[in-house]
This record gives structure tokens, C-alpha cells and sequence, in this order.
């Protein structure tokens, strides 16, 4: 017993050792934006169901994150089996079994897919009104405690931005009569458009290659990747940045793309070829330093993709800490 | 619809040449495409709300007799069925205020224990409908004035007798819908379960009750209740087959194995036999597979021990082994159903199959005389017994019995099984008058039980339509409107095409028959003297029979003769078209006239003379099938409207036959003239103009055609009229 206490002193110690480390880089973001963000540590949680285990659990205090970017349903389209049309729905809600942590702050997500997002056009304000009332909801219901920020993920392009755009209006003014903020995740490729009408993003730096191409070296990270589009690069909106902390297997045959499996899986049949993908500590923190000499420091912090201990363990506590310094 | 098309068509006619008959109209349907299966009353679509008649809404009567008659029930429904939460709070908050609606009115002024209840069940149906959205999510706000935990409980608490039902469902669908499965079970056994059968509120808490027994775990008796409620897709649901589509069949094969007995089954039957019965009709083809497999259930079902009414299965094998042209197989089915366990409206199905399986697969003697005598003295009986007000008006205002539309179940087997299996067989098998007698009583009895036939026409000098109900005599001697109903029919179609002899053999029948099948039968038909007199007449004069014709023509009696199907316009002894005053007696007139022409040329010597009757006679024959065709048809052409296609009318084959023998009395008569004179005048009369200038241009018609050739049009009519 004597030494259990004593491991979880030392275990302590280092982590506010860590933890100075990682708040002491403070420094405005490079957006050119006046607005002082709290910092954060945080971490995205994208499962179906919430339940932290006891890991999990200590790997928040270790890593003092104190903001989760919780997915609580995705956005898509069914087919209504008695209008025999077409029709958005929630799908995948997150089911709670744990609570909250304590001293946590909740962002929810929802991931909205292109599909619904095309059938939403001229109905964006309707929609809009149903994603908030029911991330709300779904935070009060779940007591998530004080909402300050929700943030919508979408893969938009060109042809959907306009009725993206017009939903993130929508959301925004809904939000803001309840200050409450709007964020929304910004892929690589949308750095080159049109700044969404929303108050601030979260950098995608992660699933930046290729999955299905053969010749991709890891579609989850490369900094080759990250670099077409940083460069030169500065951006409307404040910024933070979500780095990945996890890794797969991406199966072909044949050079032909067959399926994500695990990093453990092994071929079985001649023509198979497993690409084993996951980014180095080293291979991130080249990129988070490419990406703060362009586009600045985090607004308010970094972000972890994403809080499964069982890839998180694949990195040591102080590389996790690196990552998540600012 | 159909007096419209069939004024169309008269206003078409009218327009046409000479003669005209009126006597036919489209007769859409052949009599073999009555629907006969038979396992229940078919559901009226008032039953379901999708086909929304306002009037007819099954609950909305209930609410009717809750209130008052007097309140509408397009009223009624517009409340409870579109009116919205808020609106209906508006009328709630305001109750003091005067409303349009009637049901408004009562409910906010008279009964306002109903307009509590229907706050109540608005605000529930509000709340469902918001958490029943893929969107909701608990603790969403639904802005209704009451959450389902206070509807459950008021509902609950209600205890006025005449809305305990009504506040029972509201209080199953809120406890329902707060996961309370258990109690919507007990609330079931101790109370909604003993609500009476027929409760409109029972049937639709009972799919309530069969979910949640599901949730209480209880899946044989949820399985059981879905069943009765003929839902297979729940069953599927909950016995972890969620996602399987089934075919109408799998889907009755899963509920007679949770339900063997469901009260529904019977409706579904119907309801897959009818659709196969439509498909074909309509000239689709039928789906196979699906009737085999139904054929299969039948038979595995009438064998069931379980199932009550083993004679209904029995019944649907048989009647789809027949379908599917198995006629023993289906009679050996129908034996079994016959001796099976039955209720008193199965066995009447069962019995008419039998007349129609026996009138299919039986000698044509004696023996199934009798038999065919006996079963339609039942079937007779069911017709008359039957009969009710919506036949009765259908068959007075609509009349549409000739075109096999169907609208009274009994007559329209009546006619299935006697014009399409019984006659063309009795036909076939030498029993023509008799085929008459059946196709007569299924054309025409009805209409003598009913005996009253609505008469509307424009009158143009009051500028109204102007509508008159009489009795079948009147109608029939009625010159205000044409008789088409009897000039359309299948016993017309068929004593028009039979023969003369038939048709003759049939009116001695309808006079002098002293067996009993035969008076039972002609009672039952339309014999009416003058009109069998008028056919028989009228064929005699094709026949070029007119001393014959004399007799039959002339029973027929003036009055009769006042109806216009058939009329003259011109004289039919004039070599071109003469416009005449229309008159009554022309047919009568014609064959006397025939008839003595007939006399005369055969006693005349004088060669000149008789060939100035045989010319006279010649005409009168050819004119007879030309432009004065109704002295010896009824209708002119190869169709008879839509339906007899290829129409094989005597008049059409005995035309050229009467052509050829008019043109070879004419060249007989030209050739017996001796005196020029009279050839001229024969041949002026025929209007062979330049024969009368070419070979008779000393005689007074030659003198007259040669000085007024350009008034005798060129001579051109001789290529239209002449008979050289």
C-alpha cells in the first residue's frame, strides 16, 4: 500500500513537472487575432459509446487535459422505409455509460456527411435548429456541465460549400444567443477556400494522404502532405491543431485497396500487402513545428486525435506532453 | 361515366346516314371477370384513413353518435384528424368564442368533458410525435402544456363511461411511450381486454399491447397479437428477423403460425386472391409463384387441427386450383370443404363455387338440369334476400348491369356463372333455347325485382335535365328516351346470332311451356310479347321470310312501337335514297308489302307487268340491307360497340345473299319486257339514265333524259344506283 502512494506521488510530480512544460510556451496564435483563448490541453473522443475506462481515465489527469471534443452523433442520409424517400437523420448517437469527469469541459461533435449535407440545401436553417437542439440535449441530458463551444466536422467542397456555409450561419446564430461558441474541424485541402462564418477551427493535421493509394506512405500523416497546403499559408480564423495519436493496417491486394485492419493483422495470401501506418512522435512534432512557423500557435491549444488508451500507449507520457505543448 | 358515353355515342349515331338503332352501348367488362372468391365483406376504404371520405371515417361516426348526428362529420374530422396542438389550445383557451364548426361548437359549449379528452389526446399525439422523430432525444423540449407521465396518470383517472375507451388508448399510447411496457400489459388484462369486439379503441390498443408484451419478454403472446393484427413485419421484428422483406404470402404463412384463427386472414386472402383475380382481367399476367404458395398454405392449413374454420382453407385451394385451371382438382377440394368444419358465410361461398364448378365440369343432360334448376332457385333467393338500398339505387340511377361492372355480389355471380360457363356450354351441347332462357334471367332479373328505372334527359324547351323514375314497362314504351338496355344485352347479342329457328323455338317456349325450369326461367326473364315478336320479325324479314314475318310483326303492338330504337326515314322501294315521314308500322308495312309483291308477281302473266313488280320487288330487298337496313337489323356494321368484336349479325352474311338474288330479279325481270315504254321506265325508275338514252331514245323517258341530261346530272347516278 505504502508503495502505491508512493507511485502515485512521483507519478504526480512528474506530471505537474509535464504539465509546467507543456503551459510554459505560451504565445499568441499567428492568426492575427487580438482575442485571448484559454488554454486547453484536449483530446477528441469518437466512439459510439462513452465509456472512459480506469486508463483513460488517469490519462486525462496525467496529460491535464481539460476539454473533450465529444462525438455525440453523425448526420447522414436513410431511406424512410414509409415515405420511400430519402431523409437526414441522426445516426450513431453516442450512448453515455460513463459520466463526465469532473473538471472537464465537453465540446460536442457532430460529423455531418456530404451526402445529407447536399439534401439538406434550402433547408439548412431547419437542420441547423435540430443539430443544436439535439447536441444540447444531448449535453444536458448526459450532464456534460457548461457548453462554451460546439463544433461541426464535414468533409465540404466546393459545390457543398455555399449550403455549409449557410448551415454554419445558421448554428452560429443560434449559439450565440446562448454564448455559446461555434468551431468547425478544417481539412488540409479547405485551407485553400473560403474562411466559414464561424468563430474558430480546429486544424485537421491528421488522415492527410491518400488511404486507398497504393504509393500513399502513410495516409496519416506526412508532412510532404501537410506542407502543399501550409506553405505560405495564413487563415482567417483562429486555429488549433489536432495531431493523431494513433495507427492501422491498410490491407491491398493486388495493389487493389481491400480494407482498414489492425496494425497486428499479417497477410494471409500471396498478392496481400498490409501497409502498416502510424505517425512517429518524431514525424508529428516535425509537423506541429512546420505548422506553428506558418500558421502560428494554437488559439487555445492542441488537440489529440484521439482518447483510446490502447493507442495512446503507443507513445511515451512525455512525447504525448510534446505533442500537446504550446 | 357510362350515360355519358353512352349519350356520346347516341349523339354519334345521330348523325348518321339512314336508319338508325340505338339499341347498343359499350359493355366494358366480359362476364367471366366478375370477382367471385369470397372470404369476407372487402374492407371499405373508409376503414383506412389514407383514403380519407370524412363522412365515412369509422371514428368520426363514433364521435358522432358521442355528439349529435346533426354535426357534420367533414367537422368532426377536421378537428380530431388535421387540426393542429396549438390551434385546438387556442379553441380550449377561448371556449366562449362562436365557431364555424359544429363539432367545435358542441364540444366547446355542451360537452366539454370531450374537449378535455381531446386536449389530452392532442397534446399526447404532440409529444409521440416530437419523440418519435429520429431527431428527438430525451430531455428535448416538446412545448406541450402536460408530459405523458401527467397524460398517463389523467388518463388514467377518467372514469366517465362514455370516453373510458378513448382515455384508455391515451393512456396505453403514453405509457407506451415512457417504456411503462409493464403496466400497459397490466392496464390490458385488468381492463381494455374485456372492452367489447367490436370497440374501434380496442383494436388499436391491441398492437400497443403486442409491443409491449415484447418488452415485457413475453414473445409467444406478443407474437400472437401481431398476429392477429396480421402484422408479419413485427413478428419478424421481434423474433430477430428484422430486415427480411417477405412476399404477401410468407408474410400470411408467419401470421396463421402465430394466429391460425386471426381475424384478419380472411382479409388478406381476399386481398392477394383479388389483386391474381384483377391482374387477370386486366390482361396481366398473374404472379404464379405466389398463388402456388398460397395454394400450398391453403391446403397445409385446411389440415391444421387448430384452425376453426378449415373450410374456408378448403375453399381458397379449390378456388385457386381452379385459377390455376385444375377444375377436378378444385372439385375434389371443394368436397372437402363442403364436409368441413364451416361458418354459415363460408358455406354460402362454398355453395356457389359449387355451381359454378359444377356448371364447368358436368355433363350438360337432364340430370344437371335439375341440378343447375335447384341451385338457382338458392342463388335466386340470395339475390332477393340481399338486395338493399345501394343496390337498389345503383341499379335505378347507374343501370349498368350490361356492362359488367360489378355491384352486387349475388347478381353478378348469377351472370359469371350463366353467361360465361352455362350458356356458351348449353350451346354447344344443343340446348340453345335454354341457353336464352339462362342468359335472359341473368340479364334481366334484377331489373324485374327492382323494377324502376330512372329516365333523365335535357329538355330543352324547360332548359333542365329533366328526371323520371319508371317502371320497367313504362321505360320499355317509353318514346322518350331509347330502350338501349334491352337492345344491348347478352340474351339480345345471343337470340340475334342463334338463328332464326332459335329464336323462334324460344318465343313458342316463352308462350306455351308447361315444365317447371322453363316457367321458373321465363318469369325471370324479359319476355315481353312485343319485344320477342319485334326480334323474331325482324328475322324473318333478313330471312326474306315476310308471309312469316306478317304474323310476328303484326303481335306487336302499336305502343311498342312508339320506342325509337330502330326507325325509317326513307322509302325502301325508291332505286335512290326518298326521304318519307318516319313511320311506327314500317317493318310491319314492309314485309306486307313484300309479302303481296311476292303474291302478285307469282300470279301475274303479263310479262310487263311482272317485271314492273319484280323491279319494285328487287328494290325493296336490296334496300332492306342497304340505307333502309333497320327492317332487318337492329344495328349496322361488323362490331357491336366495344365488346362483340367480329360480330357474326346474320344481316352481314345474308346481305350479299339478298344483293345478289335483288340484282338477278332485276336481270330477269329487264329480260321479260317486251314493250319499250315500260323498259324505259324501269330502267328511268332504277335511274340507269344513259341506258334509258342509249337504247330507248324513242320512248317519252328517252326524249326526257336526252333534253335534260344536265339536270339529270350527267347521267353520272347510273354509277351509283343502277342495278345493270
Amino acid at each position: 500500500m505504502k508503495r502505491i502512494i508512493t507511485n502515485v506521488l512521483i507519478l504526480l510530480a512528474v506530471a505537474a513537472i509535464v504539465v509546467g512544460c507543456a503551459h510554459k510556451s505560451e504565445s499568441p496564435s499567428a492568426q492575427g487575432d487580438d482575442v485571448a483563448y484559454a488554454k486547453h490541453n484536449s483530446v477528441y473522443y469518437w466512439k459510439t459509446t462513452f465509456a472512459l475506462d480506469s486508463t483513460e481515465q488517469t490519462f486525462l489527469q496525467r496529460h491535464q487535459i481539460d476539454r473533450i471534443y465529444l462525438r455525440m452523433f453523425d448526420v447522414a442520409v436513410e431511406h424512410n422505409y414509409n415515405t420511400q424517400a430519402a431523409e437526414v437523420v441522426p445516426i450513431a448517437t453516442t450512448k453515455f455509460i460513463s459520466s463526465i469527469p469532473a473538471g472537464v469541459e465537453i465540446v460536442p461533435v457532430t460529423y455531418i456527411t456530404i451526402e445529407a449535407l447536399r439534401l439538406m440545401r434550402g433547408k439548412e436553417n431547419e437542420y441547423a435548429q435540430l443539430i443544436v437542439e439535439r447536441l444540447l440535449a444531448m449535453c444536458s441530458y448526459n450532464e456534460c456541465g457548461a457548453i462554451e463551444e460546439l463544433q461541426i466536422d464535414c468533409d465540404w467542397t466546393q459545390t457543398t460549400e455555399s449550403s455549409y456555409f449557410i448551415l454554419c450561419d445558421c448554428v452560429k446564430q443560434l449559439l450565440q444567443k446562448r454564448g455559446i461558441a461555434l468551431s468547425v474541424t478544417i481539412r488540409l485541402h479547405q485551407l485553400c477556400g473560403e474562411v466559414p462564418p464561424v468563430d474558430r477551427g480546429v486544424l485537421m493535421l491528421y488522415n492527410t494522404g491518400t488511404l486507398k493509394k497504393y504509393e500513399t506512405r502513410n495516409s496519416i500523416l506526412d508532412i510532404k502532405d501537410v506542407k502543399i497546403y501550409v506553405k505560405f499559408m495564413q487563415y482567417g480564423l483562429p486555429l488549433d491543431y489536432a495531431y493523431p495519436a494513433f495507427g492501422w493496417g491498410v490491407k491491398f491486394m493486388k495493389e487493389e485497396f481491400v480494407s482498414i485492419v489492425s496494425e497486428q493483422d499479417t497477410v494471409s495470401q500471396a498478392g496481400e500487402y498490409i501497409r502498416k501506418e502510424r505517425p512517429t512522435y518524431a514525424e508529428i512534432v516535425a509537423v506541429k513545428k512546420y505548422v506553428e512557423s506558418h500558421l502560428g500557435k494554437p488559439a487555445s491549444g492542441n488537440i489529440l486525435y484521439h482518447l483510446d488508451y490502447s493507442q495512446l500507449n503507443n507513445y511515451t507520457d512525455d512525447e504525448i506532453n510534446q505533442i500537446l505543448a504550446y | 361515366m357510362m350515360k355519358s358515353i353512352k349519350y356520346l355515342l347516341i349523339s354519334l349515331l345521330a348523325v348518321g346516314f339512314v336508319t338508325r338503332s340505338y339499341a347498343c352501348v359499350p359493355d366494358c367488362y366480359a362476364p367471366g371477370g366478375y370477382f367471385m372468391y369470397r372470404v369476407c365483406e372487402p374492407k371499405s376504404q373508409s376503414e383506412n384513413i389514407d383514403y380519407v371520405n370524412p363522412s365515412s371515417t369509422p371514428n368520426c361516426l363514433e364521435w358522432q353518435k358521442l355528439t349529435s348526428i346533426n354535426i357534420p362529420a367533414e367537422d368532426i374530422y377536421q378537428v380530431v384528424y388535421t387540426m393542429s396542438l396549438e390551434e385546438f389550445e387556442a379553441i380550449y383557451d377561448n371556449r366562449d368564442a362562436t365557431y364555424d364548426n359544429k363539432f367545435v361548437e358542441w364540444i366547446t359549449k355542451r360537452d366539454t368533458a370531450i374537449l378535455d379528452f381531446l386536449l389530452l389526446a392532442k397534446t399526447n399525439e404532440e409529444i409521440r410525435f416530437h419523440i418519435n422523430s429520429r431527431w428527438y432525444y430525451p430531455s428535448m423540449k416538446v412545448g406541450a402544456r402536460m408530459t405523458l407521465e401527467e397524460i398517463a396518470e389523467k388518463a388514467l383517472s377518467m372514469k366517465d363511461k362514455r370516453l373510458r375507451d378513448r382515455y384508455l388508448l391515451q393512456a396505453v399510447r403514453a405509457l407506451f411511450s415512457l417504456s411503462r411496457y409493464k403496466e400497459c400489459v397490466e392496464l390490458w388484462e385488468q381492463e381494455a381486454i374485456y372492452l367489447p369486439e367490436d370497440n374501434l379503441m380496442k383494436d388499436l390498443i391491441i398492437d400497443y399491447i403486442a409491443g409491449a408484451m415484447y418488452h415485457v419478454g413475453d414473445s409467444q403472446k406478443s407474437n400472437e397479437y401481431f398476429a392477429q393484427r396480421g402484422d408479419a413485419y413485427s413478428i419478424l421484428y421481434c423474433t430477430g428477423r428484422r430486415g427480411e422483406r417477405l412476399s404477401s404470402t410468407q408474410a400470411l404463412a408467419l401470421v396463421c403460425e402465430y394466429a391460425p384463427n386471426s381475424p384478419g386472414i380472411p382479409q388478406e386472402l381476399y386481398r392477394i386472391i383479388h389483386a391474381e383475380e384483377q391482374k387477370e382481367e386486366n390482361g396481366y399476367d398473374i404472379d404464379e409463384n405466389e398463388l402456388s404458395m398460397l395454394y400450398e398454405l391453403s391446403l397445409e392449413m385446411s389440415e391444421n387441427s387448430k384452425v376453426e374454420n378449415r373450410a374456408m382453407w378448403y375453399y381458397t385451394a379449390a378456388f385457386l386450383a381452379d385459377f390455376m385451371g385444375k377444375e377436378s382438382v378444385a372439385s375434389r377440394l371443394l368436397r372437402s370443404a363442403e364436409n368441413a368444419k364451416s361458418s354459415p358465410y363460408i358455406d354460402e361461398s362454398i355453395r356457389l363455387f359449387r355451381i359454378y364448378i359444377d356448371a364447368k365440369t358436368l355433363p350438360y343432360n337432364n340430370e344437371y338440369e335439375n341440378r343447375l334448376y335447384s341451385q338457382l332457385k338458392w342463388l335466386d333467393r340470395k339475390i332477393v334476400d340481399n338486395i338493399d338500398d345501394e343496390v337498389r339505387t345503383k341499379v335505378v340511377e347507374e343501370s349498368n348491369l350490361f356492362t359488367c361492372e360489378s355491384f352486387y355480389y349475388w347478381n353478378d355471380m348469377l351472370r359469371r356463372i350463366l353467361l360465361a360457363e352455362v350458356c356458351p356450354r348449353m350451346i354447344r351441347a344443343g340446348r340453345p333455347v335454354r341457353a336464352l332462357q339462362l342468359a335472359n334471367m341473368a340479364d334481366n332479373y334484377l331489373y324485374n325485382i327492382i323494377n324502376c328505372m330512372e329516365l333523365s334527359y335535357y329538355d330543352y324547351e324547360a332548359n333542365k335535365l329533366h328526371r323520371e323514375l319508371l317502371t320497367m314497362e313504362q321505360y320499355r314504351y317509353s318514346s322518350c328516351e331509347d330502350n338501349y338496355l334491352d337492345y344491348s344485352n347478352r340474351f339480345f347479342a345471343m337470340i340475334d346470332t342463334l338463328g332464326v329457328d332459335v329464336a323462334k323455338a324460344y318465343l313458342d317456349n316463352v308462350n306455351h311451356s308447361t315444365k317447371a325450369f322453363d316457367k321458373y326461367l321465363n318469369a325471370r326473364g324479359y319476355t315481353g310479347s312485343d319485344y320477342l315478336n319485334d326480334i323474331v320479325g325482324t328475322q324473318l324479314l333478313r330471312h326474306m321470310q315476310y308471309g312469316e314475318a306478317i304474323k310476328y310483326l303484326g303481335n306487336v303492338s302499336v305502343a311498342y312501337k312508339n320506342h325509337s330504337n330502330v326507325y325509317m326515314e326513307y322509302e325502301p322501294f325508291e332505286a335512290e335514297p326518298a326521304r318519307i315521314y318516319r313511320t311506327k308500322d314500317f317493318k310491319y308495312d314492309f314485309a306486307c308489302t313484300m309479302h303481296s309483291l311476292e303474291q302478285s308477281i307469282e300470279l301475274t302473266t303479263n310479262p310487263n307487268r311482272k317485271a314492273q313488280l319484280m323491279v319494285k320487288y328487287a328494290m325493296g330487298l336490296r334496300n332492306s340491307f342497304d340505307w333502309c337496313w333497320g327492317l332487318t337489323q337492329y344495328f349496322n356494321g361488323s362490331s357491336f360497340w366495344f365488346v362483340f368484336k367480329d360480330w357474326d349479325c346474320e344481316g352481314n352474311s345474308l346481305k350479299q345473299a339478298a344483293l345478289a338474288r335483288s340484282r338477278k330479279i332485276i336481270d330477269e325481270a329487264l329480260q321479260m319486257v317486251t314493250d319499250d315504254e315500260v323498259a324505259a321506265a324501269l330502267q328511268y325508275n332504277m335511274c340507269n339514265f344513259k341506258t334509258v338514252a342509249k337504247k330507248y331514245p324513242d320512248t317519252e323517258y328517252g326524249r326526257l333524259v336526252k333534253g335534260a341530261c344536265d339536270n339529270l346530272k350527267d347521267y353520272h347516278a347510273e354509277t351509283y344506283y343502277s342495278n345493270e
